[in-house]
């Protein structure tokens, strides 16, 4: 058997089909025999956090931005006729009927296949994101991490 | 309708992108190596899918059955048999075994496993997957020349050297086989 191919996919976006796209190619390499890494970064980060409401100690600017920004991945919006957030209703009824995985079960899938999930640190203090506000196991890196992954890489995609 | 056997049966039904592919994938780490999967799915991309994938990781795709919106998907899990050393001494190649085809002293025994035999086979042969051979070895003819084909030539020498053992003394094992046969096939599949 060669040698592990790898896929590393940056998730940059924090629009729910964005996200979805994102993880849908992820699990679908973890298939292939791939190592597979996601790093999130600026907005791909919220589709870390958790739903509930994590007590930390910010200043202002982060607890404006904490709350302008969706919690979790069930809540992000749509790149495209989000309409106030009628738009992911939407979406969310019509991927029902054709019997879709919605993103919070496609991270628990990726979680389930053992694809890397790394936040971006640099990132993570910009927004004001606590470690305790993201979901848990998941690894926390920077630029070289995901250089060190990427330079030997097989798919490199940013989304 | 056509059933073909196999070692295990995956729903994959309603499942859209990508989960044909990840639960196959599950599914083939309990197979053991030459154990046939059948995968039955709706997606519509599967079929393109499943054949990409089986190709990147080494399984041999043997064929896709559609029955109204499910298809139904055979892949053959890959096996070390490339590796082997062939023991059985007597040997021919396709070409020759085209030229023999139509004499009624020539019995062609293909050993691979029935989803196999199914989608292509050399018309006229038999079927007898290797692991049935030790019981149903019986049911051949120990007068005629047997011809023993698999895909690449491994199996049908392990399978020429279990008939030698039972005294079968024409028996050629063809190489490489159905992997590379060029001559006619029929399929028992649409």
């Amino acid at each position: 058997m060669s040698e592990r191919k790898t896929t590393n996919i940056i998730l940059f976006s924090g629009d729910y089909d964005k996200a979805m796209a994102a993880y849908i190619i992820a699990n679908g390499a973890a298939a292939y025999d791939h190592d597979v890494t996601i790093f999130h970064t600026f907005w791909g980060l919220n589709a870390l956090r958790k739903e509930e409401m994590v007590p930390v100690k910010k200043g202002f600017m982060e607890k404006m931005f904490g709350g302008m920004m969706p919690r979790g991945a069930d809540k992000l919006g749509l790149s495209n006729m989000n309409f106030m957030g009628m738009g992911p209703k939407m979406i969310k009824g019509v991927m029902k009927k054709h019997n879709a995985m919605p993103l919070p079960d496609l991270i628990d899938m990726a979680r389930e296949q053992e694809i890397n999930l790394v936040a971006c640190t640099m990132t993570m203090d910009l927004l004001g994101l606590h470690k305790d506000e993201l979901l848990e196991e998941i690894e926390y890196a920077g630029v070289a991490a995901y250089l060190a992954d990427a330079e030997n890489g097989n798919v490199n995609l940013f989304i | 309708m056509n059933t073909i056997e196999t070692n295990f049966v995956l729903d994959a039904k309603g499942l859209a992108c990508p989960m044909p592919i990840v639960k196959t994938k599950k599914a083939m780490n309990n197979l053991e190596a030459g154990q046939v999967i059948e995968i039955q799915a709706t997606d519509k991309g599967s079929k393109a899918d499943l054949q990409a994938w089986a190709k990147s990781s080494g399984h041999d795709y043997l064929g896709t059955i559609e029955e109204g919106d499910v298809l139904k998907h055979f892949v053959r899990k890959s096996s070390s048999e490339e590796a082997v050393e062939r023991k059985h001494e007597s040997v021919t190649d396709n070409d020759t075994l085209a030229g023999k085809l139509g004499d009624e002293n020539v019995v062609v025994l293909d050993v691979r496993e029935k989803a196999e035999y199914a989608f292509k086979h050399i018309p006229g042969s038999i079927s007898m997957p290797f692991g049935e051979l030790e019981t149903r070895a019986d049911e051949l003819n120990k007068d005629k020349d047997i011809y023993v084909v698999c895909r690449t030539g491994n199996r049908s020498d392990m399978a020429a050297q279990l008939l030698a053992e039972k005294g079968f003394t024409n028996v050629i094992n063809v190489v490489p086989g159905m992997s590379d046969w060029t001559g006619d096939v029929e399929s028992n599949v649409k």
